[in-house]
């Protein structure tokens, strides 16, 4: 097979992509493969501490993958930004959304500034070779649920972020000089991101902007009341939950507003008019469905219709098993929505839900990082098949993103899998 | 009262009426043995509904959190820590993984189930879990991860054990949300669990299903 010029690769990975997020089918089904932050350090030759810490080595990383994977079977950048969740600040500061945005994940070198206790890292709290973790915590009591009611963002800000944060807690000589290095360390992340952005283009890999969605319960649980606590309030302080759900929803609608480009100014930006919104959800299995419609559903369901009224389209990570709640996803409108499935059985989402949303997910994670490449190509090959039709599929390689201990060759076995399996 | 209210209640996961009811048993004198006996049975219940489908983690965190309260009204009635154990379980999230809620619910279901849970925490390096195995010579142990690193960990601590010479005298279990079939066989465990209920009913088959624990 000739090598294809970058800029034919780059025209013919983006419109695979489009039709793809469009629900219909491309020549093949995309592949995107997602290392996780010490994989990718560690295929690079670097400690995932330098990584996480080092704008340099961020795009030292992006090159090398994107230049080793540069193959047909590939099809977006095998990157992801070595950030952990912090949708809170985005949500914080959303009045501010040129700074906010580039708040939406905490970067290591935010995290050594900013001293929050949400996380912990390699090379800081964590061996150096370790994946930084998101492990949350409490700052908010139960009996706080009708102040964050009253006024999120006030709430937000006043009570919660000097807990949640050690710097805000600092005197004034240390806070000051503190804030003006956190603007320049967002500075270089967003430099970072362009660098990696333009890196991406010219190997031909496609980029799309991508705006930021949560559920108002899992902001909640995530940054606030921390999980198990929350799931002891829907039934110990049922009201005030509800309450606080109910007013936190058009903050996260603003949210998505702020941070999604509309389309016409992606197409001048990325060449596209495929705008996404991502949306972790974390709480979404957990729950029983009595919770889940009461607490849940209805208020992440308006927060995915204001992506959806913006021309954009809600990318939506369901963690973990989902297969007993996949009938809602048919209160969403058909084939707007793209679905990325974790440990939900794919075949018996396509199943159930047909064409309504696109598929995206891929193969359990033990097995592609520990199998043998045979039988990785096998079960990849099936899953492909079983799956792709009649078009809408994205296949994610695993299930989710493949750690160090990954075998590199069940990377190619998947590749090669998707070039034999994948086509239309 | 009869105990098969509370146990009801327990199920129903109303903690209100299942407090009062455990509180009114005492009051009256009742055998703070056969309460726990109850909560016993609850536990297993709880597990049961749960594999069948009909509970969700929420409600294992509720449960969970049932079960402690009640048998923290037991405890100080008991001399001797209420009766025998079924067994016991070293349980702790393995080396380079943080994340406790899992490993949470399973103390709190196997306590209820009447394990002796000696809890060693999380990020635990190989050689801890070497050593709590040594000292508290324990029937199961149970090793819980969240991310799929912890997998490469779980192994590393399977090994651990094997080179102690320890591996043949305790059951090994791994635990979370992305375990599965594939990695006990590369971890070298004997079972695997991606929910805290399925893993107790497997310990509690190892212990001989909970009958020992009988008062």
């Amino acid at each position: 097979m000739a090598a294809l010029e970058p800029a034919e690769l780059l025209r013919e990975r983006r419109e695979r992509l489009e039709k793809a997020y469009a629900n219909r089918a491309p020549d093949r089904v995309p592949l995107t493969l997602l290392p996780a932050p010490d994989l990718a350090a560690s295929y690079a030759g670097l400690t995932t501490e330098e990584f996480c810490f080092s704008w340099e080595a961020q795009v030292r990383v992006a090159e090398k993958w994107g230049s080793d994977f540069n193959v047909e079977g590939v099809d977006s950048l095998p990157y992801f930004v070595p950030g952990l969740e912090m949708y809170l600040l985005l949500l914080a500061w959303v009045e501010k959304p040129e700074v906010a945005a580039w708040a939406r994940f905490l970067m290591g070198p935010f995290h050594d500034i900013l001293q929050d206790k949400y996380t912990k890292w390699p090379g800081r709290e964590l061996a150096p070779t370790a994946h930084p973790q998101f492990t949350g915590g409490k700052f908010m009591e139960a009996d706080e649920y009708r102040f964050l009611a009253e006024d999120p963002l006030g709430f937000v800000n006043e009570r919660v972020l000097p807990r949640a944060f050690g710097l805000l807690s600092r005197g004034r000589a240390e806070l000051y000089p503190a804030l003006v290095k956190l603007g320049v360390e967002l500075q270089n992340f967003s430099a970072t991101m362009a660098k990696v952005g333009s890196l991406s283009a010219q190997l031909g890999y496609p980029s799309f902007p991508t705006g930021w969605g949560y559920a108002p319960l899992d902001l909640i649980s995530d940054f606030l009341r921390y999980p198990t606590h929350t799931m002891l309030d829907l039934r110990r302080h049922p009201d005030d939950v509800k309450a606080a759900v109910e007013s936190l929803t058009p903050v996260l609608r603003r949210c998505v507003r702020a941070s999604t480009p509309p389309p016409e100014v992606a197409e001048k930006a990325f060449g596209t008019r495929t705008v996404l919104v991502f949306f972790p959800l974390h709480l979404n299995e957990m729950l029983p469905p009595k919770l889940f419609e009461e607490f849940y559903w209805p208020s992440l369901r308006e927060v995915v219709q204001e992506a959806l009224s913006l021309g954009a389209k809600p990318w939506i990570f369901f963690e973990g098993n989902f297969t007993p709640f996949l009938h809602y996803l048919e209160d969403l409108p058909k084939g707007r929505v793209v679905a990325w499935f974790e440990r939900t059985d794919l075949r018996r989402a396509r199943e159930a839900l047909g064409d309504h949303v696109v598929l995206m997910g891929g193969l359990p994670l033990s097995l592609l990082m520990h199998g043998s490449r045979e039988k990785v190509y096998e079960e990849a090959c099936k899953l492909l098949t079983e799956v792709k039709e009649p078009g809408g599929f994205i296949f994610a390689g695993g299930q989710a993103s493949p750690t160090a201990a990954t075998r590199i060759e069940n990377l190619w076995a998947v590749i090669e899998a998707t070039l034999a399996c994948g086509r239309y | 009262m009869q105990l098969e209210e509370l146990v009801d209640a327990i199920l129903r996961l109303d903690e209100s009426t299942a407090l009062k009811l455990a509180r009114e048993w005492l009051e009256v004198g009742g055998d703070p043995l056969l309460l726990l006996e109850a909560v016993r049975r609850a536990a297993q219940a709880i597990g049961e509904r749960y594999e069948r489908g009909e509970l969700f983690v929420a409600d294992l965190v509720m449960a969970g959190e049932i079960l402690k309260e009640v048998s923290e009204l037991v405890r100080p009635l008991l001399r001797g820590g209420g009766g025998k154990p079924v067994g016991r379980l070293v349980i702790g999230t393995v080396q380079g993984d943080i994340h406790d809620i899992g490993k949470n619910i399973v103390v709190a279901l196997a306590e209820a189930a009447g394990f002796e849970v000696i809890d060693l925490g999380v990020d635990v390096p190989p050689e801890k879990f070497v050593e709590a195995v040594r000292r508290y010579e324990p029937d199961v142990v149970g090793l819980s991860g969240l991310l799929s690193v912890s997998i490469e960990s779980m192994k590393l601590t399977v090994k651990a054990l094997e080179e102690a010479g320890l591996r043949g005298r305790v059951k090994v279990i791994i635990g979370g949300g992305r375990v599965d079939e594939e990695a006990m066989k590369y971890t070298g465990a004997d079972a695997w669990a991606d929910s805290a209920a399925a893993g107790v009913k497997i310990m509690l088959s190892w212990v001989g299903g909970g009958e020992r624990g009988s008062p």
